[in-house]
């Protein structure tokens, strides 16, 4: 019941999540561009800018999803990001459920992914479509106790055919079965005193071995074919944003640590090693480049939670003593009223979050509600109302939404991927930004007919902006945004 | 139960797991070698003579023989004098060509000029050796010292459009210094395509270069990685509003029409789109043409839209602003297409409004516009279907040397 209570209200806090100005949309204008061609760009279609600068579409399905999704309604977004949120956590949570019939270890291990997970995972972003994989690939390894079977290693195989085509991540998946494979091959190793026969002769080996070079090259089976392997030569940096340690994921990555101690001083038998060290890995490379985490969080918690539990010597929880009509141990009365209990608390938490609101036949939510406080809403919609000619500049975290066909549909400067930008127009996006007196003449080299400004943000470049000038006029403004518009544009 | 396969089969289903270890492997290795990045090639072939404009227009309705002979003369370049200005010579250099002569001792012939731009002794026997030279050598080769001075060239690239224009061969050679190695034309076409960015605020006369020597649909890479293509180049072109850029926007009109011509000989665009695009957007700026012309015949600042007052200029009388606006609107129309002329009336009342500005026109203000009056020059002499060297050498004008 306190399992069932822990899902529900990450499930209530997940469907009030508000919606950000990024990632969905970036994504959701690739999909509409590959929907409108029928083919994967070559440029960055959210930013006029950068052509002629090439990129890799590596997430052509997930682009795909979103911009089908976001075509049905703001409020279907946030539908969608709770179905797939929801499907990670439940799937996390009967499974901790199924391997340690602890609610204390099932909760924390639910609670420890939440929080790991949560401070990376984009709403409405690809990880949040191949997060269902992620877990289901950890779930087939430790079906298997580590070696698959053939049919395993099929299905395996088949989610990393998946994965590579919803995102360019399905690299973590691949490196995950290789560390599954050389994780069998060392314990091989020391089982045998380090004698290669035994290893080569070993089916377990082989086919961990076999299936982790498969899913190397099952990344291939996209329409990108080796493009994606080189998307992956020309981005790969095992360097990234360091893991800051005063912050809950910090303290996340902290109690990993001391997890994966007590596993190794109270090991019972090699295969902890093995799996310690995977999750390991896993955690280092999350120190060096946070983004990591998101992967780290159901792994550590799918491999060490169980394993905690045993090495704590904790059994399930304790059950009321079998009774000879009942062998499952609770009273028929009782059973009864934990599951109408957990139905009922289901219903009420279905009840009361917006997935439920065409169902009761509730009102939408308001516009304003469904997105973060610090998403223009005004200036896009002022955008959308009164288009104008040429490019607009705004800051590069909005110019997903004023982008996108569902929010300003505008020709902006710069959007969240810009590091597809050409070197010169980062250059002076920054002095612009930084309220250099260029603007003008930048707005001529560019076109650009409207400036959006930030006004929490960008007080230097409002300073500049409004100082009088015949040829610009202010077209909008409110607490959060201004839109400087040129006359007769 | 074992994990280890039964003794009898365990040889064979090793030698099996060692072969698809060699395929897998192997299949892998390949693959990720055949997948890795490779490098651009960053420039493209080039054709050693330069191909240059047709002239398909001789409209004697525009300015007759007499007026054109007189007009030319008076604009002839008077440049044989200490420290010309280099911006003149090279507007001087681009209209007349390097075969023009002329009797007046005044005038600097086209080899001259040529001379003056790319050898840096003939530069210092005019300008001395104590100004800082003309030609320097850059990141990526050798280039023209700009935007610095009168002993500067007036604009990225500039010089460098002015030598692929008069038909300067790739193989043709600078001379940087009497120690300096040496360097060719190609060198500086080459040196200006990987210095190049598309968002830079000059771009028009790299385009002009690179076009004229291409081969055809070919592309470079930019300096910011950029893959510039004639179609990305004619977009960016188009880009800006109308009278934004250099003289009034018309350099982007001029150029667009020289690349639709060198699309005409030899394909220049990838994308079948481009040259409609273009066609279109040079028929807008005639529409707006037409409708902003002045009862006399010219144009100002405002030509995109009258009703606008037109801009004051930061240097130069009204005169200045609407000779440079029509003399530089009738030159990019005399190598455009037909279909984006507009009725012969407008070209004509623009022309005749120039002869006799020109001709009413001190030797002071001369002087002073020289530059564009270089346009307004060469423009005329194109709409008599002739580039201005061909009518060469000019005689020295009977009233003197008054300009």
């Amino acid at each position: 019941m306190s399992v069932v209570g822990v899902v529900c209200a990450l499930f209530l806090l997940i469907s009030f999540t508000p919606l950000t100005s990024h990632t969905t949309w970036s994504l959701a204008t690739r999909g509409e561009a590959i929907l409108a061609t029928g083919s994967l760009p070559t440029a960055d279609v959210t930013q006029s800018l950068s052509q002629g600068l090439p990129v890799h579409e590596t997430a052509w399905l997930s682009s795909i999803s979103w911009a089908l999704i976001a075509r049905q309604s703001f409020e279907a977004i946030t539908w969608a990001t709770t179905i797939l949120a929801s499907i990670s956590l439940i799937t996390i949570a009967v499974s901790l459920w199924l391997r340690t019939r602890n609610s204390l270890f099932t909760g924390a291990g639910i609670l420890w992914f939440a929080v790991f997970a949560w401070g990376s995972l984009g709403l409405g972003s690809a990880t949040l479509l191949v997060l269902p994989l992620w877990i289901t690939l950890i779930l087939l390894t430790l079906k298997d106790r580590w070696a698959p079977s053939i049919m395993t290693a099929i299905v395996q195989v088949a989610l990393i055919v998946l994965w590579a085509n919803f995102d360019a991540s399905v690299f973590v998946g691949v490196g995950f079965l290789v560390c599954v494979a050389i994780g069998n091959a060392v314990q091989l190793l020391v089982e045998h005193h380090f004698q290669s026969k035994p290893l080569l002769a070993d089916r377990r080996f082989q086919i961990s071995l076999i299936t982790a070079e498969i899913a190397i090259v099952a990344t291939l089976f996209t329409p990108l074919g080796t493009g994606l392997w080189t998307d992956l030569w020309q981005n790969f940096s095992i360097m990234g944003t360091l893991l800051d340690f005063i912050t809950p994921i910090g303290a996340c990555w902290v109690v990993l640590f001391a997890a994966i101690g007590i596993l190794i001083a109270k090991r019972s038998d090699n295969r902890v090693l093995v799996e310690s060290g995977a999750v390991a890995v896993f955690g280092l490379l999350a120190l060096l480049a946070a983004d990591m985490i998101v992967w780290l969080g159901p792994l550590a918690a799918l491999v060490l939670i169980p394993r905690l539990q045993q090495a704590l010597s904790i059994g399930a929880d304790p059950v009321a003593a079998p009774s000879m009509e009942e062998p499952d141990g609770k009273p028929p009365v009782l059973r009864f009223a934990y599951s109408l209990g957990a139905v009922l608390l289901i219903w009420i938490v279905f009840a009361l979050s917006p997935l439920s609101g065409s169902l009761l036949g509730r009102e939408p939510r308001a516009i304003g509600n469904l997105f973060k406080q610090e998403v223009p809403l005004a200036a896009t919609a002022y955008l959308r109302k009164n288009p104008v000619e040429g490019r607009v500049f705004a800051p590069a975290i909005w110019g997903d939404l004023l982008r996108s066909e569902y929010g300003g549909q505008a020709d902006v400067f710069a959007t969240s991927s810009m590091k597809n930008l050409p070197q010169q127009a980062k250059y002076d996006y920054n002095r612009i930004t930084r309220g250099e007196s260029i603007w003008q003449e930048a707005s001529q080299r560019y076109n650009i007919d409207a400036l959006v400004v930030d006004k929490t943000t960008q007080s230097a470049m409002l300073e500049t902006i409004r100082e009088p000038n015949e040829n610009w006029h202010v077209g909008f403004e409110d607490d959060r945004s201004l839109v400087l518009r040129r006359n007769g544009s | 139960m074992s994990n280890v396969q039964p003794k009898h089969g365990m040889a064979n289903a090793v030698w099996l797991f060692a072969l698809s270890q060699l395929l897998l492997i192997t299949g892998i290795g390949v693959t990720a070698v055949y997948s890795l990045p490779t490098e651009p090639v960053k420039l493209p072939a080039f054709q050693n003579e330069p191909r240059n404009v047709v002239l398909k227009y001789d409209w004697p309705q525009v300015i007759t023989d007499e007026q054109l002979t007189a007009t030319i003369t008076k604009l002839r370049p008077q440049l044989r004098q200490p420290r010309p200005k280099i911006n003149y010579v090279d507007h001087a250099l681009r209209c007349w060509g390097v075969s023009a002569t002329f009797e007046d001792p005044n005038c600097l012939s086209g080899a001259e000029m040529l001379a003056m731009l790319t050898d840096q002794n003939a530069f210092q026997e005019t300008w001395g050796g104590e100004t800082a030279p003309l030609l320097l050598e850059g990141e990526f080769g050798p280039g023209f010292r700009t935007r610095d001075g009168n002993a500067t060239s007036s604009h990225v690239d500039h010089t460098l459009g002015t030598l692929a224009e008069i038909g300067i061969t790739l193989d043709a050679p600078i001379v940087l210094g009497k120690d300096s190695q040496n360097y060719t034309v190609r060198d500086l076409l080459e040196a200006a395509m990987l210095d190049f960015r598309i968002n830079q605020q000059e771009y028009e006369w790299t385009t002009v270069a690179a076009a004229s020597y291409s081969t055809g649909p070919t592309s470079w890479i930019s300096q910011d990685g950029e893959q510039v293509t004639f179609d990305i180049l004619a977009r960016r072109l188009m880009r800006q509003h109308w009278n934004e850029g250099v003289c009034y926007g018309n350099h982007r009109l001029y150029s667009l029409a020289m690349l639709l011509q060198f699309d005409d000989q030899v394909g220049l665009f990838q994308n079948k789109e481009t040259r409609g695009l273009i066609v279109a957007h040079l028929n807008e700026a005639t529409t707006r043409l037409i409708r902003s012309q002045s009862a006399e015949g010219y144009w100002d600042q405002n030509w995109p839209d009258a009703s606008i007052p037109a801009r004051e200029a930061e240097f130069g009388d009204v005169t200045m602003r609407r000779t440079l606006a029509t003399g530089h609107a009738l030159e990019w129309w005399a190598i455009a297409p037909a279909e984006v002329l507009p009725p012969r009336e407008v070209i004509v009342r623009a022309a005749q409004w120039l002869v006799v500005e020109v001709d009413q026109m001190e030797p002071k203000s001369v002087d002073e516009n020289f530059t564009f009056l270089t346009h307004v020059c060469r423009a005329l002499c194109l709409w008599r279907g002739k580039f201005p060297h061909e009518l060469t050498p000019l005689a020295s004008p009977s009233t003197g040397a008054e300009g």
